[in-house]
């Protein structure tokens, strides 16, 4: 009996044990979230800054030109931070839904449109055009929303 | 009704109606300071912020009485859960003009006065005190219902007419004319529209 009641535990342990370690993300993936999302804060950030100067009616084209420069090298590189296993079964908070590797395609048009839609920003930024700016600026912004909508859960 | 509307917007993601709905709020809540100022007697800092004696006596002595003697305007305990609404009311205010969502994308008319850092600090705070605000609200509204329920005391209609049924010495109030109350939200309105229209960026 005693001995039924150690296997018993044994086996329990080992199953949440396992469980524990199959549901564990790795340090790498840990550190793709983290990078992850710590990009598009600054992002975010980014397009903060373009969005005030755009709002003043007379912006700073060289806020505005580094902003929109540092956003286009951001875009280009978040895609590399969706490792696989790195939404919310990682164990670690993140918004990223399932959805972004089941339909991977559908996600990878869509931070296509992301990637473009940013360089668009810098290209006019970095002509000054000042009318090509807002024009881009509310592209990117339509390319983050729509991808948001489908890909990220809503805030709690 | 404007807090409903608030909610309602800020879940529906109509960002820009929730604006719209706090520039209502702000034009308000402005009001309500101004009229603890210069409005009528039972509405002003003094009639509601009662001194934390006061205070204490009414919880003690004549919070269940039900023939504790009546108050023309708010209790001590009322008056001060009016402070806390409106101190609240001026955090959501000040934390929503300048907030700014996670994505940079939607925000306060006078976020671009501060950093994304801040911003996101502001918006986060704006939804603690949202939920403080509820609080404090439903316990407004349970001590009213506890009013007319265990003290058989209405206090929506005084609050509405300004008239009271009322026992022994009659208490001298001072009614401010309604052209300065009329006065004071205009003053208030305009306000709000230079701060947002003309201070602000959206």
């Amino acid at each position: 009996m005693r001995l039924k009641m150690r296997t018993a535990a044994a086996t329990i342990a080992c199953a949440f044990g396992g469980g524990t370690l199959a549901f564990a993300a790795t340090p790498a993936i840990v550190s793709a979230i983290k990078a992850r999302q710590a990009n598009f804060k600054e992002i975010g950030g980014d397009f903060k800054a373009v969005g005030d100067e755009i709002k003043s009616g007379a912006p700073n084209l060289s806020a505005v030109r580094g902003a929109a420069h540092d956003l286009n090298q951001r875009a280009g590189g978040q895609a590399k931070y969706f490792v696989r296993s790195s939404g919310p079964d990682s164990g670690v908070k993140t918004r990223a839904l399932p959805a972004i590797w089941s339909d991977a395609a559908g996600f990878a048009k869509m931070n296509g449109d992301f990637v473009r839609a940013a360089a668009g920003l810098d290209a006019a930024a970095q002509k000054g055009d000042v009318a090509g700016l807002v024009a881009a600026r509310s592209t990117l912004g339509m390319a983050c929303k729509g991808c948001h909508e489908k890909y990220r859960a809503q805030e709690d | 009704m404007l807090i409903a509307a608030a909610w309602w917007t800020e879940k529906q993601r109509m960002l820009e109606e929730h604006r719209l709905v706090g520039y209502a709020l702000f034009s308000l809540v402005l009001f309500r300071f101004a009229w603890a100022l210069i409005g009528s007697s039972t509405s002003r800092f003094s009639a509601i912020l009662r001194s934390p004696a006061v205070v204490c006596r009414y919880a003690r002595h004549e919070f269940f009485r039900r023939d504790a003697a009546r108050h023309a305007g708010h209790n001590p305990v009322g008056g001060w859960s009016v402070g806390a609404m409106l101190l609240v009311l001026s955090a959501q205010i000040v934390s929503g003009l300048v907030a700014v969502d996670v994505d940079g994308l939607e925000s306060g008319p006078l976020s671009y006065l501060v950093s994304f850092d801040m911003g996101r600090l502001a918006s986060r705070l704006h939804a603690l005190t949202f939920n403080i605000l509820l609080v404090l609200i439903g316990l407004h509204v349970a001590a009213v219902v506890f009013h007319a329920l265990y003290k058989r005391d209405n206090l929506v209609m005084p609050m509405l007419s300004g008239l009271r049924r009322w026992e022994g010495e009659r208490p001298t109030l001072q009614f401010a004319p309604l052209s300065r109350a009329l006065a004071a939200l205009v003053a208030c309105v305009l306000i709000v529209w230079v701060l947002v229209k003309v201070v602000g960026r959206v």
